[in-house]
């Protein structure tokens, strides 16, 4: 065991790097290794909060900002007695509640403790409980409400104490909101899925729950809306339906008695109008419901929003609450904006609902998330993406008791608080942004992994040395060697630094997201999770969900078609240009050199838009082939001028439909081939002309005594053509062929400028795709209009294996590949 | 029906008299007699042949090989590219006789073009016939551009040297002419599908209208300037587009070079652990499309609340340039020999003082075509500056939204939405991005396209 010495020493460096150094007696060089082992260590202590309490809390938006300070209930309770004292308010249970908290001479009344109390008062005056509509409505300029002061009267039954008695009314819940279909005047809706089983569709009798059929043939249809009115005299609500056919105007409307079909009035008929204008309209803070002996109740819950208020009852002391909070906000003294006021919404919420508050400071108290350092976070977020959902505080239903209103005092006007939210949206973690900073962090930490490789080696190897040769070089010698060795690294690191962040990394990110669930409008600042090779096995699921899998063959399919005929078009067609330019017969040869190159030289980003211009439905084209007549031949072949018919066209009409007014270039919807051969024949015209310019060049450059050679051979101009000039040609421009083909694959701009994709973009039918796009331009509208992020990258990753392939294989035949 | 078939058959027969007197004359040749010998026999199909095959040989072949021009294989090939081009001719001459005769417009351009035609034959004719007396090819080029005096300057002309008999016959024979006339009609075609898309380009940016222009050239009571004017108006956005991509184009060229050089040189120049590695590295980067790093872009950016700042696309430009142009000048580099480097190196210098005085200055040309392609770069880019650019800013409105995009986001706005369009101000702002650029490719063309060809060759 000779070596352990040098093993030992190498341990030392791996435990505490320049440890090992130490031990070799190479001291500067060990301060060395330290220095980045404190840089690294130090970056994560100082990016971390390991030691400190986390406050749930600050995860709150701007919006949401800080709680109210002690003083300001002190300063409520002192404004109460001052009031108290001049006999404008008195709340006894109150007086009650603040004994019992505050004891003691220095104690006073916290925010928190006056926070609790509202909490209280409120649910309180907010019990969940089914009522008797009719008795206590109050009338008021045609409208008819219920006051629900949060009295419990003895008819009441309270939702959690009086279940059973519930259960034994029987309550059915008033229809409205969906289609009726109607029969000898019997009422029938359609069960939603969840409500039955089997394949047969159902309707149920709107007023029995037991009457149900399975066909509404020849009904009547029309839809029921929300709104209700109440008939005084006799007791009885009806509600409104509007007649499908015609939604327009009031005539159209229905009013039908919600207990019996059979009894209803139409407004079209001009004898109801008397008495459809003597109902009330009904406003009521709770659902309508009524019970198996037809008796109307209402069931009211404190948590939902009813219409246009809000759940939760207030009381006279939330009232006076409430407005000491507004006089403050006009005050000039004491400053607070609307987001402590949304705290304090957000504050009474979680009292009410206490079970919300621990699960929100739990979740919101991540060690990974909001303890870590940025290293260990980010090899964190790159295994998880993130564990905590996205969530939303709605406590609108508070509005009513608690929302500033603005009002008169003593003759001066205080407005109210503005900017107060509905809910507090609370951003969960955000897998996407997870993903990029645990990137980004990993790789600086390989960085830094290198660097400690290299101390626990260079422990292992200078003590080995040592031990042979028994001399070490020193310090000096070694940094100076370092950048003599290290000059190639130390020019190349900007750019390899800059590379590995702006390159390497967005692709290693778009490349795992290919294994990810990252997709959906939410999913960007949502979380989304790891899905293994889910998303590469959709591309062979055929018939499930979007159909990726079906649009992903069609699209490759017409790829690689547009792909080969565009090169193999733009190839051959710039060869023949070259071969006429180079003919004899021309003369001025440069000047159509020169001329004919001008598509090459006009940046292909104009010229595509303009070309989606010149061939747009209107465009100039059409307009000269309608002007010089060619409109009136192919309107006689039956191609244009009248809708595309399978059943009256000819097959042969079929093929060359050109478009219903106009020739529809780049929008024919029935004959896409058209549109696609349409795109070829454009292309031919972007990209020939360099083609022409490279073949002249090298025709012109190729040796001329081969010709005189095959002159003398008796060789005629096609066999000079086919043995000389076409293989020279060929040979300098393969790998030019090749780079085109790569080129097209991804010819983004003339597909996505001149076409936008051809019709049918967007449906979710052809999973998004139009009938001319590419798998570059699909994965765009995929990625920017559709954020399907996983299978753009799925699609990004196949097309890197395609192309990937013939470019190495091209490559591999380079000189540069093989000198190096 | 009937008719059909009668044309059919008349078809055919006017084929086999073509082919017939095609091999006749292909023989005559061999045998040693004038091409078209052999009387009225020579429009008789079948028989022509076999009268001339008959003929005896009065030229000095030794065995039968004009017995292989009368093959079945190439009969019927003859025979079907005869058909062909009766076909193509047909095929152009009976839509041009129609529209000919139904359309003014189509007349005059017509017109045009045989005039063009004909006057470029004209020129081509006086050149050859200028060469054959042994003057400037070229001279007789220009003269020709003068119609009918240059062609009798030319046959008046004294040669200069001794002109064979029958050798204009090449020049002005009924084949050659028409085979001129064919070059001459498809390049002027070319040159007229070539200058069509720029013709109404510039058009259009003069033109006075709400709608898509359908007129090549405005009509001069629609001519106007407006639509340059509205370009530079105060309020406009052009300006501000072209600031943003000028901007970015400038940062990424200094910033790209000075990222890249350094590198391209370490490549081309050492030998080092890794160096295989690296190239490798960077070819396979290269070849994922440029759109996969497009989704980290827009989450990055959103990271660090960049989205819709122009200038920090900046980055992204420099950061995607930097694998492509060090594959360029390393390539570059290699060629220069190392010799320079050892000799300087045993004069003293270090690695530094070798790569800032003596490769630095070499590689001038190599380095400004790199920072031509990346002063392009952005002006041509879709993709990123939509995505990143186009987004709403908290607090913002749409106006500021367009405030942040760069020249080529703003050009495709003015036509992609069929609703607010302004396609004469789209074709003025596309006139003033593409006109210096065209220029400078045209002025640099050879140097470009050979560059290129270059590149992909040696890499």
């Amino acid at each position: 065991m000779k070596n352990i010495k040098h093993i030992l020493k190498a341990i030392a460096s791996a435990i505490l790097p320049g440890f090992g150094q130490v031990l070799n007696f190479q001291f500067l060089k060990a301060l060395f290794f330290f220095i980045f082992f404190a840089g690294f260590v130090g970056l994560e202590l100082a990016t971390s909060h390991y030691f400190d309490e986390i406050d749930p809390y600050d995860v709150l938006t701007e919006e949401t900002g800080e709680m109210f300070s002690d003083n300001f209930s002190k300063s409520f309770y002192q404004l109460y007695l001052f009031d108290k004292a001049m006999g404008t308010v008195d709340f006894p249970e109150f007086d009650t509640y603040y004994a019992t908290v505050v004891e003691g001479s220095d104690d006073y009344l916290k925010m928190e403790e006056l926070l609790t109390f509202i909490a209280e008062q409120i649910e309180e005056a907010s019990t969940p409980r089914y009522f008797l509509l009719k008795q206590d409505l109050e009338y008021d300029s045609g409208i008819a409400s219920t006051s629900n002061t949060g009295e419990i009267k003895d008819t009441d039954f309270v939702i959690g104490t009086d279940d059973a008695a519930i259960e034994a009314m029987n309550f059915t819940d008033v229809i409205y909101g969906v289609t009726i279909y109607m029969n000898n005047d019997v009422e029938y809706y359609k069960l939603s899925d969840e409500e039955y089983d089997g394949d047969t569709v159902l309707y149920q009798n709107v007023n029995d729950p037991t009457d149900r059929i399975s066909s509404v043939e020849g009904f009547t249809e029309y839809k029921r809306t929300g709104s209700m009115y109440y008939d005084r005299t006799f007791g009885k609500v009806y509600i409104r339906s509007t007649i499908s056919s015609s939604v327009l105007g009031s005539s159209d409307y229905r009013y039908t008695n919600i207990l019996d079909s059979s009894d209803y009035y139409d407004a079209a008929d001009e004898a109801n109008w008397a008495y459809i204008n003597s109902l009330y309209d009904l406003e009521i803070k709770g659902d309508v419901v009524f019970s198996s002996d037809n008796t109307l109740y209402v069931r009211y819950t404190p948590e939902l929003n009813y219409q246009m208020v809000h759940g939760y009852n207030g009381t006279p002391f939330t009232d006076y609450f409430r407005n000491f909070i507004t006089m403050r906000y006009a005050s000039t003294q004491t400053s607070f904006d609307s987001g402590m006021y949304n705290r304090m919404l957000i504050e009474v919420y979680f009292i009410i609902h206490p079970e919300l508050r621990v699960d929100f400071e739990a979740e919101f108290n991540n060690f990974y998330y909001d303890h870590a350092g940025v290293f260990v976070k980010g090899v964190w977020s790159l295994i998880t993406l993130g564990t905590r959902e996205k969530i939303v505080y709605d406590y609108k239903s508070l509005h009513a008791p608690l929302k500033s209103v603005s009002f008169t005092d003593q003759g001066i006007l205080y407005p109210a608080v503005t900017g107060i939210l509905d809910q507090t949206p609370l951003l969960g973690h955000v897998s996407s942004y997870l993903l990029i900073q645990g990137l980004i962090f990993t790789i600086l930490l390989m960085y830094f992994v290198l660097i400690y490789y290299w101390n626990i080696r260079d422990a292992y190897v200078t003590s080995k040395k040592y031990a042979k040769v028994k001399k070490r070089e020193t310090d000096f010698v070694w940094f100076k060697n370092i950048f003599t060795h290290g000059f190639e690294y130390f020019m190349m690191f900007p750019a390899i630094f800059v590379i590995s962040f702006i390159s390497v990394m967005p692709i290693l990110f778009g490349f795992l997201i290919a294994f990810t669930s990252y997709s959906g409008f939410d999913s960007d600042t949502g979380l989304f999770t790891w899905v293994g090779f889910q998303n590469f096995t959709r591309i062979f699921n055929f018939g499930e969900g979007i159909p990726f899998a079906e649009t992903f063959w069609s699209v490759l399919y017409w790829t690689i078609i547009w792909t080969i005929a565009s090169t193999v078009t733009v190839f051959f067609g710039g060869m023949f240009l070259a071969i006429v330019i180079n003919s004899e017969r021309v003369p001025f040869k440069k000047f159509w050199r020169t001329f004919l190159i001008l598509p090459w030289a006009v940046p292909a980003l104009i010229s595509q838009m303009a070309f989606s211009v010149i061939f747009s439905e209107r465009g100039v084209v059409n307009s000269i082939l309608s002007n010089i007549g060619l409109y009136d031949v192919f309107q006689k072949w039956g191609i244009l001028g009248q809708t595309f018919n399978e059943d009256t066209m000819t097959a042969l009409q079929q093929i060359f439909y050109l478009g219903n007014s106009n020739i529809q270039w780049f929008t024919n919807a029935n004959n896409f081939w058209f549109v696609r051969i349409a795109l070829i024949v454009i292309n031919i015209w972007l990209g020939a002309p360099y083609f022409m310019a490279l073949m002249t060049s090298i025709m012109t450059s190729i040796d001329k005594t081969l010709y005189e050679a095959a002159d003398i051979d008796g060789a005629n101009k096609n066999q000079k053509f086919r043995f000389i000039t076409f293989p020279l040609v060929m040979y300098s421009t393969a790998p030019i062929l090749v780079m085109t083909f790569s080129g097209n694959f991804n010819n983004f701009g003339v597909i996505y400028f001149i076409t936008q994709g051809g019709t049918g973009r967007g449906d979710i039918d052809t999973a998004f795709a139009g009938k001319t796009d590419i798998l570059i331009s699909w994965m765009y509208t995929l990625t920017v209009e559709k954020k399907v992020y996983n299978m753009a990258s799925v699609f990004s990753i196949l097309i890197f294996i395609l192309l990937g392939t013939v470019g190495a294989w091209n490559f591999s035949k380079t000189r540069a590949f093989k000198e190096d | 029906m009937f008719l059909y078939i009668l044309g059919g058959i008349l078809v055919l027969i006017i084929i086999a008299i073509w082919t017939n007197f095609d091999i006749v004359a292909e023989i005559n040749e061999v045998k040693g007699y004038q091409k078209y010998e052999g009387g009225m026999s020579k429009y008789i199909p079948g028989y022509g042949i076999k009268e001339a095959l008959e003929r005896e040989t009065i030229s000095h072949i030794f065995d039968d090989s004009f017995q292989a021009l009368v093959g079945v294989k190439r009969l019927i090939g003859i025979f079907i590219r005869h058909l062909i081009t009766l076909i193509l001719i047909v095929a152009v001459v009976v839509p041009v006789a129609y529209f000919f005769g139904v359309s003014s417009v189509f007349r005059l351009v017509f017109s045009i073009f045989v005039v063009i035609v004909l006057w470029l034959t004209h020129s081509s004719i006086t050149g050859e016939v200028y060469q054959k007396k042994g003057y400037s090819k070229v001279a007789g080029n220009f003269i020709g551009l003068i119609p009918v005096y240059g062609m009798i300057q030319a046959f008046k002309l004294n040669a200069k040297k001794q002109i064979f008999k029958g050798s204009f016959r090449a020049i002005i024979g009924v084949k050659e002419i028409f085979m001129k006339i064919l070059t001459f009609g498809f390049l002027t075609l070319a040159a007229g599908i070539v200058a069509f898309p720029v013709v109404y380009l510039i058009g259009s940016s003069f033109t006075n209208t709400t709608t898509l222009p359908t007129l090549l050239w405005p009509t001069s009571d629609l001519f106007t300037l407006q639509n340059y004017a509205d370009l530079f108006a105060e309020d406009s956005n052009f300006i501000v587009w072209y600031k943003n991509t000028f901007i970015i184009a400038v940062l990424s060229m200094i910033l790209g070079i000075i990222f890249v050089t350094g590198a391209g040189y370490v490549f081309a120049r050492f030998r080092f652990k890794g160096k295989k590695a690296g190239l490798m590295t960077i070819l396979v980067l290269q070849m994922f499309p440029s759109f996969m790093g497009l989704i980290a872009m827009f989450t990055l950016f959103q990271v660090f609340g960049l989205l819709g700042k122009p200038t920090w696309l900046t980055v992204l430009y420099v950061g995607g340039s930097i694998p492509g142009n060090m594959w360029l000048i390393k390539g570059y580099l290699s060629q220069i020999p190392k010799d320079l480097d050892e000799s300087a190196m045993l004069d003293g210098a270090n690695k530094f003082q070798i790569f800032f005085k003596i490769i630095l200055p070499l590689s001038v040309p190599i380095l400004s075509f790199v920072s031509v392609g990346l002063f392009m770069a952005p002006w041509m880019d879709y993709m990123l500056p939509k995505y990143l650019l186009d987004v709403q800013l908290a607090g913002t409105d749409s106006n500021t939204v367009a405030r942040q995009w760069t020249i080529a986001v703003g050009l495709f706005s003015y036509i992609s939405n069929p609703q607010s369009s302004s396609y004469t101000t789209f074709a003025a702002g596309a006139l003033i991005v593409a006109v210096p650029i065209t220029i400078l490719y045209m002025i640099f063309q050879r140097y470009l396209i050979e560059g290129i060809a270059a590149g992909a060759t040696k890499g």
